[in-house]
């Protein structure tokens, strides 16, 4: 359904062209859920934006192309994507607080969405209504709240209408950047739970996009870590978290909390990603990764696949994943090297 | 402090073009004010008079005198050049008050809340009721029409739409962490609203005193015009109420031409100042660091 | 060596009016009851976890307790002596005992001054340090906070730092006081993930330098479990389970806290939470009974009509339900 092959996506900083997508491939089969994970500045956002249409404008798309149901979204024309968004595609962004109008009400808004797209929008508006009325019920919302004013609904309720809006022209593809960030664990239970409910319904697929594997967790079948640019790993939920084959995929999946490891030490990847001021030769994790030889300074792994079907990885060492899998959950082997 | 001077010039540095022009502008009459009467060809209040000894009145622009000479006879460029200072010190010390009036009383009031705020705020209020010309009007009939009088007049009146909005503005600055981490660490009143508040309302503070200078200088165009200027130092106002009171508005338009685009200048001039100090105190340099 | 009471809070309780506060009753507007009737103390030392959702008032009681909002009811103590009564020059001295680190590091610092000028500042409201020895000190604290290359900072605005490096120069600044309660709100939760461990550890590690007591304010549970001695579990304003952290958390005592544990997101298996329960309507509504007897599996008639309070179930562990 979404085909991304080959993206780079670079944007202008201080003269220089750096390269935020750097030959970026995934796809989305229809009603499937994949979680893109990656730390500030990996490039996530700016993939969602190419997608969108929504690139800023120092930003620009150096190669690649991004198939929707067969029709590349980049040759489009703005009249063009406009007509897709939202019907197909719908986003749903970080912080809704500031993606509602505040003078207006709830349902207005999303009756706003509805009116661009279809012409029947006023004869049929009863209907809209009641379909947002009964998507809002599902999301846990009282009547009430879609004739309330944004600043009138606490964050939880006003993400879970912002992404009742969304479902509303039933769309196969729905993008959301970072929909859990300062929401607490119930809340964010809810707000999730929402999404896989609604897009398992309408066979929608997904694409979710944090820096924070825990609410991927809940809602996610399938996972896609990157890193400064690129892929790094890629493949079903239960088999990429429970047997990671990249060393950063390792490194992500010990920081995250557990309640097996109450009262233990938090283990982490110490050092920072590189900035994409400073462009490096070779594999972009070799700094910070324990398991790191010469070749991979030198030659940048791509993205293959590896003994298991339907799972690729980028490293020189795909082949002994077991013994890096069994180091890695020692803190003692991420110790800095001076 | 050298920091905050080096800043304020890096911000002069990032005027966009708009801005640099309403720099240069105010700058010229800048200079005008300042050396204006040092290079004025003519005494601003003598009679001219030619070869024959006969008084040149109301002659228009000849090479002589190049903006042509008013009903009396006195040469009008000269006239103008004078004017320049009284107008723009004028404008810029009613700016000044009218500045600092209105910062620190919506630092007050938006700080303290409760009492404070609502004392002031009421004061603002009752200030909005009385209408600036007629306030004027009386003032200077009352008191003297001395060019202190008009300073202080202006200033007193026009400062509640600054304090309107800094006020605004510093209710929602308290909120920030970073207040409330000074104030948590033992910072006193005074030093968390000049010292954390302040600089951040600069921007702001900035932008009135530009748009301070425009409001005086034209409050005091009317005033002049009206006839309740200061008659020891002419203004450019006062310049165009004369050529009014002569009744030569059709014949004579040189008389009262340059210094109505004097003023139209200094005013535009510090709007676009304005305009770009606005650009460069938007917070879109807030978040920087590495986006997605 | 006996371990002394650092921070007692007595029945605290705050109440938020619109508009003016004034003394008849009825002519106020609605009111918010953000917390009622919390107490717990806290030992030289020791840290405490302070959980919650958002509404449940922690992020009030940790500005009470650092002195930015006063409370309705109840008192403060700060070694026995109540902050109330505290005169204008002890409150200046206490001011360097207790510090802040707040939730959002882009905020935390003021973004007109740099780091150096940022840092300098407490040292200037106590008058700590000549001019000369300004610079030292603050690269001192900021290596102890683990950020690499302090010198280099200096001179940087805030907008130039990422997230990560500016909590460190938040935790800096809070240091260089050398306080002895350090009250953190939500300090990673605007951390990407992979961050979050890393701070948390120079958090430990820096308590354990200074031996400092900690105030550790967040919603995740298990974010806490790494770093509190002590938690204290609320939920809309009051106080439902305080207790050592691996008893809470290995044998909770409260319907509420079974609840949240089992919200804690799982990365494997994955799939939604089994957890979702009614909860009282927001807004003014009913102020009696349990806050949680709505999506209270063993609720029972008293629990809507009177709110228990914390009662002992084990030595130093309570929990406020009528059912234990």
């Amino acid at each position: 359904m979404l085909e991304i092959r080959d993206l780079t996506v670079s944007f202008s900083l201080a003269g220089a062209r750096l390269k935020a997508v750097d030959e970026v491939s995934l796809t989305i089969g229809p009603g499937q859920r994949l979680g893109l994970a990656g730390e500030s500045g990996c490039g996530k956002s700016t993939l969602a934006s190419s997608i969108l249409g929504l690139l800023e404008e120092n930003a620009r798309v150096e190669g690649g192309r991004i198939l929707f149901q067969g029709r590349d979204l980049l040759a489009l024309s703005p009249k063009e994507r406009r007509e897709l968004l939202w019907e197909e595609i719908a986003f749903v962004p970080q912080a809704s607080l500031s993606s509602l109008n505040p003078v207006y009400r709830v349902a207005e808004q999303a009756l706003e969405a509805v009116r661009l797209h279809r012409l029947d929008a006023r004869k049929r508006k009863s209907e809209y209504l009641e379909r947002l009325g009964t998507l809002s019920a599902a999301a846990g919302l009282e009547g009430r709240c879609l004739r309330s004013f944004p600043h009138q609904l606490s964050g939880g309720m006003l993400q879970r209408a912002v992404i009742a809006m969304a479902f509303v022209l039933e769309p196969r593809l729905i993008v959301g950047d970072e929909p859990t960030t300062a929401l607490d664990v119930i809340t964010q239970g809810r707000v999730m739970r929402l999404f896989r409910s609604m897009a398992e319904g309408m066979g929608s697929g997904l694409l979710m996009i944090s820096h924070d594997l825990a609410s991927l967790a809940l809602v996610c079948d399938s996972l896609a870590i990157m890193y400064a640019g690129r892929i790094v790993e890629s493949g079903p939920w239960a088999r990429v978290t429970q047997e990671p084959w990249h060393p950063y995929t390792m490194g992500l999946l010990n920081s995250v909390p557990g309640l097996d490891r109450a009262g233990a030490a938090p283990r982490y990847i110490p050092g920072v990603p590189p900035r994409p001021t400073e462009p490096l030769a070779g594999c972009k994790f070799a700094p910070r990764c324990p398991f790191v030889l010469d070749p991979c300074r030198g030659e940048v792994p791509g993205l293959r696949p590896g003994p298991e079907p339907g799972r690729r990885a980028a490293c020189h060492r795909l082949d002994e994943a077991g013994q890096m899998r069994r180091r890695a959950a020692e803190q003692e082997t991420w110790r800095k090297k001076s | 402090m050298r920091a905050a001077l080096r800043r304020a010039l890096s911000a002069l540095a990032r005027l966009n073009r708009l801005g640099r022009i309403g720099l240069a502008i105010l700058a010229l009459f800048g200079l005008m004010a300042l050396a204006g009467p040092s290079i004025a060809p003519y005494d601003p209040r003598a009679t001219q008079v030619d070869a024959k000894g006969e008084m040149i009145t109301l002659s228009p622009p000849s090479w002589r005198h190049p903006l042509g000479t008013t009903w009396q006879g006195r040469d009008v460029l000269s006239q103008v050049l004078h004017g320049a200072r009284p107008t723009l010190a004028v404008g810029l010390s009613a700016a000044l008050i009218l500045a600092f009036l209105g910062v620190n009383v919506g630092l007050w009031s938006g700080y303290f809340g409760g009492w404070v705020d609502l004392v002031l705020m009421r004061a603002v209020d009752i200030l909005y009721g009385l209408p600036f010309l007629p306030l004027m009007v009386v003032v200077m009939s009352l008191l003297a029409r001395e060019q202190k009088y008009v300073i202080l007049g202006i200033g007193l009146v026009a400062w509640r739409d600054v304090a309107r909005v800094v006020r605004a503005r510093t209710l929602s600055l308290r909120e920030e962490a970073y207040i409330k981490a000074v104030r948590s660490m033992g910072a006193g009143h005074l030093r968390v609203i000049y010292l954390h508040l302040f600089p951040n309302l600069l921007p702001l503070a900035l932008l009135f005193l530009a748009f301070g200078l425009v409001w005086s200088i034209l409050g005091h165009a009317d005033l002049s015009f009206l006839g309740f200027g200061d008659p020891q130092h002419p203004t450019w106002g006062d310049m165009v109420s004369a050529a009014w009171a002569a009744g030569v508005m059709s014949e004579a338009y040189w008389w009262y031409l340059a210094p109505s685009v004097c003023i139209a200048s200094v005013s535009t001039g510090a709007f676009f100042l304005a305009r770009a100090l606005e650009e460069v105190a938007d917070p879109r340099l807030r978040r920087g660091g590495p986006g997605a | 060596m006996a371990k002394k009471v650092l921070i007692e809070a007595r029945g605290v309780s705050k109440t938020f009016r619109q508009g003016l506060d004034l003394p008849w009753p009825g002519l106020g507007r609605p009111a918010t009851r953000a917390l009622e009737e919390v107490s717990f103390s806290l030992m030289a030392g020791q840290s405490l976890g302070l959980v919650g959702q958002s509404g449940s008032g922690k992020t009030t009681l940790g500005m009470i307790i650092s002195g930015l909002l006063r409370p309705s009811r109840g008192q403060v103590l700060f070694r026995d002596k109540d902050l109330a009564a505290f005169s204008g020059r002890e409150l200046k001295k206490w001011r360097r005992r207790v510090q802040v680190i707040f939730q959002d590091p882009f905020s935390a610092l003021n973004p007109r001054l740099t780091i150096l000028r940022n840092l300098v500042e407490p040292l200037r409201i106590h008058r700590l340090s000549a001019r000369s020895e300004e610079r030292g000190r603050v690269v001192e604290a900021l290596a102890a906070a683990g950020l690499e290359h302090p010198a280099e900072v200096l001179e940087r605005l805030p907008r130039q730092l990422s997230g990560g490096q500016l909590q460190r120069a938040a935790l800096a600044r809070s240091l260089i006081l050398e306080p002895q309660l350090l009250i953190a709100d939500e300090p990673v939760s605007m951390l990407d993930a992979s961050l979050r461990a890393a701070f948390l550890s120079q958090l430990q590690r820096s308590r354990r330098e200074e031996n400092l007591s900690l105030l550790y304010i967040t919603h995740n549970l298990v974010e806490v479990a790494a770093i509190a001695d002590r938690i204290l579990v609320l939920y809309q304003g009051r106080s439902m389970e305080e207790g050592p952290t691996q008893g809470v958390l290995s044998q909770p005592r409260h319907p509420y806290t079974r609840e949240l544990l089992k919200a804690v997101p799982r990365i494997i298996p994955s799939g939604p939470p089994v957890v979702d329960f009614r909860e009282r309507a927001e807004g003014p509504g009913e102020v009696e009974g349990c806050p949680f007897w709505p999506g209270c599996p063993d609720m029972g008639p008293e629990c809507r009509l009177t709110a228990p309070s914390p009662r002992p179930v084990a030595p130093g562990h309570f929990a406020a339900c009528w059912k234990v």
